[in-house]
């Protein structure tokens, strides 16, 4: 096995272009796992840790590109205000050891159902772009378009996640996340919500519960429309309990989860539901002028 | 290979290195920096946790290769000196040690930072439970780990206070220079692997004597040559390196005939099973999930059983016939069932074993009992006793799953003599998930009825274990011993299925019994309308229990506690209440041996401290009945070649030990008249033996079974536990966990303590997460990660409080027992109760998992609440 180890975005593509079974590495944290269990031999790793362009981020005012080698310790730390429903997300990632090492760009190649990025960068709008990156050119591919199936992404085998682009928060975003135990779980299932204001449109991200992590557009239409009806965007006030409920069950019944290991398919429909009501709750009072959780 | 060039602790090494290969093998195995140690390979478990420029990462997570130009530092570059370090060895915030290096890595790391930020003063618990997430520790010292990582960032250890720690070899467990079997390295030394079936069920071909690339292949199979589980280990391979081992026994030519497999209970009782044991003298040789010998019992099919315990037990189901017929609400009946709960001891399985010129072997080992091994070692190989060399220096757990020889050690061994060279053999963690061990799954059937002065009239109870492939099952038996001496009808049946089988665990059959008969007994007490503490006092009997109780119902989170299922909204709070009761054996030929040797007492035994503290309490003995001060005394265990100690099972060691340490110090005080401190240096060479003096009134066993005998007297402990139920997710928090232990005089106070905490931190992860799964087609242990199988974290675990009652061992030499066991075996049904009195439903199968607790709210059909039909 081949240790590559590129200082530069182009010589990473060049290498990549080369040996396209080459496996990226940036905290390690998926394939050294999966290497430790001889579950896979790579004839090369492609390490991204000396590109230090990967290892940045940086922010026009309406979008960040976020380096696809950046740590989640950092976006915990720097990018709260920015990226507030990633930072949440972040925060829940493994332990502090791993959140030192993990980075988005891995959750994106490893593109697992059960990653904790996936969901808020989903519900942080239409406008988030994963930039893949190929001796042939880079594309920007919506991230909706991006999860094609369990543990599939839309990259070639020649490209890399070299960025995502995710537009600036404009109003409150949340995540939340179920396990059995109070910290270092994979998530049983996860929700993220984000609310729009400036185009009044709502997000959302549902992650452990499904094929692919995937948003769930009725309710986010439903509560959308619901807001915009009432006036509510413009006035704020009391959000009806009707409302929270029937924006849980279609949370819930967006998702097609499974039973394995980690929970039952019923009880999953059954936590969205609950962390649908509780995000929109948190979101609500965050937009009302009321304290809000936050990843800080 | 290739060179790679890091800086570790402050100084350039290269190293030799496979490609691909991680930080943690390089310090390992390349370097010899021991003291990091990987629990888990998958970045689970924090124990290989090392600094990349001060930041804590995993070191089996982090390509070597990388870290190039990066400054890495390990436990060895603290240097012993660290607060951290200092706090761990004063708050006895460790017990096997295996885990400690890790835990003291990111601890010091995290106080660095907290008191350059906040300058000194005691972070939020909370805030060290987060800074410490990534890790494990299985034996469960959380409670001694927040105290000192509280402390030091308090600066309370930043100079040495002069004290001896209460752990005596603290020091060598906080610096990692503790040398474990995973850390010896000999000459020459092969890699052992095992091959193991793939098959549940299946007729294996013979092995090969040799194979391409193997240095050494043996068989481990037998005459038999029948493997009757997947996983089973059925050949062994040695090569110079793990990976030509595997590779070389996955490319083993075995013929693997299939045959008919029953994988769950419920189909092994079917009359057209399959049968997992064909033969009588096959089901002779089956395993065993618990210490002694199985009770005699019949065989139907795969079903074994009915091992009878009763006691007037005709009585007691007539008695339960008659009041089900009348529809008598003082009827409690209901169906318990219990998950099986994998060991996984932080150290695994492992052994390197070598034979010397003159034919000697030579076994280092990660177990419970040196005696055992070199017993059942000689044995095997024909050898004198003496020419088998055990040495098990430290041992990173075992809680049951490392008492006598095991496969890892006989693969070593033939491996070692066929290669004609060193050869280790070490479980991976999924191989120790999967086969290294667990506790039975159980279900019981049981009734329990009080009569209309509110006395126990009757008590059934049918235990099912499920134990793969091992019988043994005495859960049931365990009910006869508590709550004096109404008729009882107590039945024990073995399952067996083609799955892995089962080991005893601390405390084999308690904890499922205490499962149903402590939810049983509060369900009582409800529709009698007692408060279960009283009604558990006035049912008892047992005098040392007694104090106990009263301390139980003062406290105040009892006296305070609403009704059961009274509580409203969304998170509701609960106090539960379960007693414990539990054997009291020894080691009747245990010895303790001291020599003086320049002005220092050495003490010998061939036991082991397996964290459990045996050194510490040989230590403590002498120090005081001496008056020495701790330099003047060092305790070696953990070797053959000197007088008989016990096994670390069955809380028999401190029970053992503890006296022969004083009979010891006696006899030396004898021997030395001007008094053992002032006479030490003129009695260079004195040597006495101390034995284990016999307790008053000697002991229910006439003779010793399997080395243990049964003494006089039972141990108790109370516990209580405050949870709090999220009915909007299901999930249950411990909020607080207090225990009242009855079990005599303490040895080794803080370590005593830690061993009660660890036991219930086992308990509240047997309770609410550990959940051992198989794949129902395959027999597969779907459960093999520490990500699918879920141990408790320090986040998991609420404040611990333990009372010890030292009153009522006065016929015992030292006056006080064991404690291993008497810690786990009511947690879990603690745990129940707090769950029912949070919210009027009654938890019936373990782990209370969220979708159950929900399901229970719902009231949604399925499982039948007390009294609502059932056994
Ligand atoms: C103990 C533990 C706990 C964990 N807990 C969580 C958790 O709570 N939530 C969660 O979401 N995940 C968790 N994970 C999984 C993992 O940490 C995350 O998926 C993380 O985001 C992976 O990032 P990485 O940089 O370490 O990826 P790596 O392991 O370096 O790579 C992961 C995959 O992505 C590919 N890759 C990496 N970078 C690129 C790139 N730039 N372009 C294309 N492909 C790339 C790699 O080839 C590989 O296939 C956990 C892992 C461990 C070991
Ligand atoms: S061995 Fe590295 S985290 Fe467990
Ligand atoms: S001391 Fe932590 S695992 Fe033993």
């Amino acid at each position: 096995m081949e240790f590559l180890r590129p200082e530069t975005w182009d010589e990473a593509l060049a290498l990549k272009a080369e040996h396209p079974d080459a496996v990226p590495v940036a905290g390690g944290t998926d394939v050294m796992v999966e290497l430790n269990f001889d579950r896979r031999r790579p004839p090369a790793l492609l390490d991204l840790n000396r590109v230090a362009e990967a290892a940045r981020w940086e922010s026009d005012g309406a979008v960040v590109r976020l380096g696809a080698a950046v740590p989640y310790a950092r976006i915990v730390s720097e990018l709260g205000r920015e990226l507030p429903g990633l930072a949440l997300a972040a925060r829940t990632v493994g332990s502090p050891q791993i959140r030192n090492r993990g980075t988005v760009g891995g959750n994106l190649g490893s593109a697992s159902p059960a990653g904790d990025a996936h969901p808020p960068l989903l519900a942080a709008g239409r406008g988030v772009r994963v930039e893949a990156a190929s001796v042939r050119g880079t594309r920007m591919v919506p991230v909706d378009d991006f999860y094609l199936g369990p543990k599939r992404s839309a990259l070639e085998p020649d490209e890399l996640v070299r960025a995502v682009h995710v537009p600036v928060a404009g109003g409150p975003q949340q995540f939340s996340k179920v396990g059995t135990r109070n910290a270092m779980v994979i998530s049983v299932c996860s929700f993220a919500l984000a609310l729009h204001p400036a185009d009044r449109t709502v997000g959302t991200g549902i992650g452990s519960a499904a094929p692919t992590p995937r948003r769930a557009a009725e309710a986010e239409a439903f509560l959308a429309g619901e807001l915009a009806e009432r006036g509510l965007w413009e006035r704020g006030g009391e959000l009806d309990e009707a409302v929270v409920r029937r924006f849980g069950e279609l949370a819930a019944a967006a998702a097609s989860p499974i039973d394995d290991v980690r929970g039952s398919a019923d009880y999953r429909r059954h936590a969205l539901a609950v962390m649908a009501r509780r995000t929109l709750g948190w979101c609500w009072a965050g937009y009302t002028g009321l304290p809000e959780r936050s990843a800080a | 290979m290739e060179n790679t060039d890091l800086t570790v602790n402050g100084a350039r090494r290269s190293v030799g290195t496979a490609p691909g290969s991680t930080v943690a093998e390089a310090l390992r195995d390349g370097l010899g920096l021991t003291g990091t140690k990987t629990i888990c390979g998958t970045g689970a478990c924090g124990s290989c946790t090392v600094l990349l420029d001060g930041e804590p990462a995993t070191a089996c997570t982090t390509p070597c290769a990388e870290v190039g130009g990066r400054e890495v530092t390990t436990v060895e570059g603290l240097g012993g000196d660290h607060p951290v370090q200092r706090a761990f060895a004063a708050h006895d915030a460790l017990q096997c040690g295996y885990c400690t290096p890790g835990f003291v890595v990111a601890a010091a790391a995290f106080t660095d930072r907290w008191r350059a930020k906040n300058g000194d003063g005691e972070p939020a618990r909370a805030e060290i439970a987060e800074a410490l997430a990534g890790h494990v520790c299985r034996c469960g010292a959380y409670e001694g780990i927040l105290a000192a990582v509280a402390a030091a960032c308090a600066g309370k250890h930043d100079a040495p206070d002069g004290t001896a720690p209460a752990r005596v070899e603290a020091a060598e467990k906080t610096t990692g220079r503790a040398r474990y079997t995973t850390d010896v390295r000999l000459p020459g030394q092969l890699e052992g692997v095992l091959v193991r079936s793939p098959h549940p069920h299946a007729r294996v071909g013979a092995v090969p004597a040799a194979h391409d690339g193997a240095s050494a292949v043996v068989d481990l199979l037998g005459a038999d040559r029948t493997a009757r589980w997947a996983g089973q280990p059925v050949a062994a391979v040695a090569a110079p390196t793990r990976a030509a081992a595997l590779a070389a026994a996955a490319a083993l030519p075995l013929e693997w005939t299939p045959l008919p497999a029953v994988l769950d209970a419920d189909a092994a009782r079917r009359p057209d099973a399959p049968l997992v044991y064909g033969t009588a003298e096959a089901r002779r040789a089956a395993p065993r999930s618990n210490e002694a010998p199985p009770p005699p019992a019949k065989w139907r099919g795969n079903v074994r059983g009915p091992a009878d315990f009763s006691w007037r037990g005709g009585t007691a189901a007539k008695r339960i016939a008659a009041a089900r017929a009348r529809g008598d609400e003082r009827l409690v009946s209901a169906v318990f069932t219990t998950a099986a709960q994998s060991h996984s001891s932080p150290e695994p399985h492992a052994c390197v074993a070598h034979w010397d010129g003159a034919g000697d072997l030579h076994l280092h080992v990660s177990t419970q009992s040196v005696a055992k091994v070199r017993a059942a070692a000689a044995k095997r190989w024909g050898l004198a006793p003496e020419r088998v060399h055990v040495h098990a220096e430290h041992v990173g757990g075992g809680f049951g799953a490392k008492v006598g020889l095991g496969v890892e050690t006989v693969a070593a061994a033939e491996l070692a003599r066929a290669a004609g060279a060193p050869v280790r053999v070490v479980f991976t963690r999924a191989e120790e998930l999967a086969h290294g061990g667990h506790r039975p799954a159980t279900r019981a059937e049981l009734s329990l009825l009080a009569d209309a002065d509110g006395n126990l009239a009757a008590l059934t109870l049918d235990v099912h274990g499920d134990g793969g492939t091992a019988v043994g099952t005495n859960s049931a038996a365990l009910a006869r011993y508590l709550y004096g001496t109404a008729p009882r009808r107590l039945r024990d049946h073995d399952v067996v299925t083609h799955t892995p089988p089962g080991l005893p665990f601390r405390a084999p059959g308690g904890p499922p019994m205490a499962w149903a008969l402590e939810q049983a007994v509060d369900e009582a007490a409800h529709r009698l309308g007692e408060d279960p503490i009283a009604l558990r006092r006035r049912w008892d009997g047992n005098p040392r229990r007694a104090a106990v109780y009263d301390w139980a119902a003062a406290l105040p989170a009892w006296a305070g506690r609403a009704p059961s299922g009274s509580a409203t909204g969304r998170f509701r709070r609960g106090v539960g209440v379960a007693t414990a009761n539990w054997l009291y054996l020894l080691d009747p030929a245990a010895e303790v041996e001291l020599t003086v040797e320049g002005g220092v007492v050495v003490a010998r035994t061939a036991t082991q401290d397996i964290g459990t503290g045996s050194r510490s309490v040989i230590a403590d003995v002498l120090r005081a009945e001496l008056g020495l001060p701790a330099d003047r005394v060092r305790v070696e265990v953990g070797h053959s070649g000197t007088v008989h100690g016990p096994a670390s099972a069955a809380s028999s060691g401190t029970p053992s030990i503890g006296p022969a340490a004083l009979d010891a110090a006696a006899r030396l005080r004898a021997a030395l008249p001007g008094g053992p401190a002032a006479a030490l240096d003129g009695a260079e060479g004195l040597r006495v033996v101390g034995r284990r003096r016999r307790d008053r009134r000697g002991y229910v066993t006439p003779f010793p079974l399997g080395g243990l005998a049964i003494g006089r007297g039972f141990a108790g402990a109370v516990n209580v536990t405050e949870v709090e139920v999220d009915t909007g997710l299901g999930t249950v928090r411990p909020l607080r966990i207090w225990a009242g232990i009855a079990a005599g005089r303490i040895y080794a106070e803080r370590l005593a303590r830690s061993q009660c905490e660890g036991g219930i931190v086992q308990g509240v992860g047997y309770a609410l997460h550990e959940e051992r799964r198989t794949d129902p087609v395959t027999g597969a242990v779907l459960t093999d990660s520490l990500d699918s199988y879920r141990l408790p974290r320090i986040g998991d675990i609420p404040e611990i409080t333990v009372r010890f009652h030292e009153e009522g061992w006065e016929h015992v030499p030292g006056g006080g027992v064991g404690l291993g066991e008497i810690s786990t075996v009511a947690v879990a049904a603690s745990i129940g109760n707090a769950v029912h009195n949070a919210t009027g439903w009654r938890p019936l199968d373990l782990p209370i998992r969220p979708d159950r607790v929900l399901a229970g709210l719902a009231g949604l059909p399925g499982r039948a609440a007390p009294g609502e039909g059932g056994a």
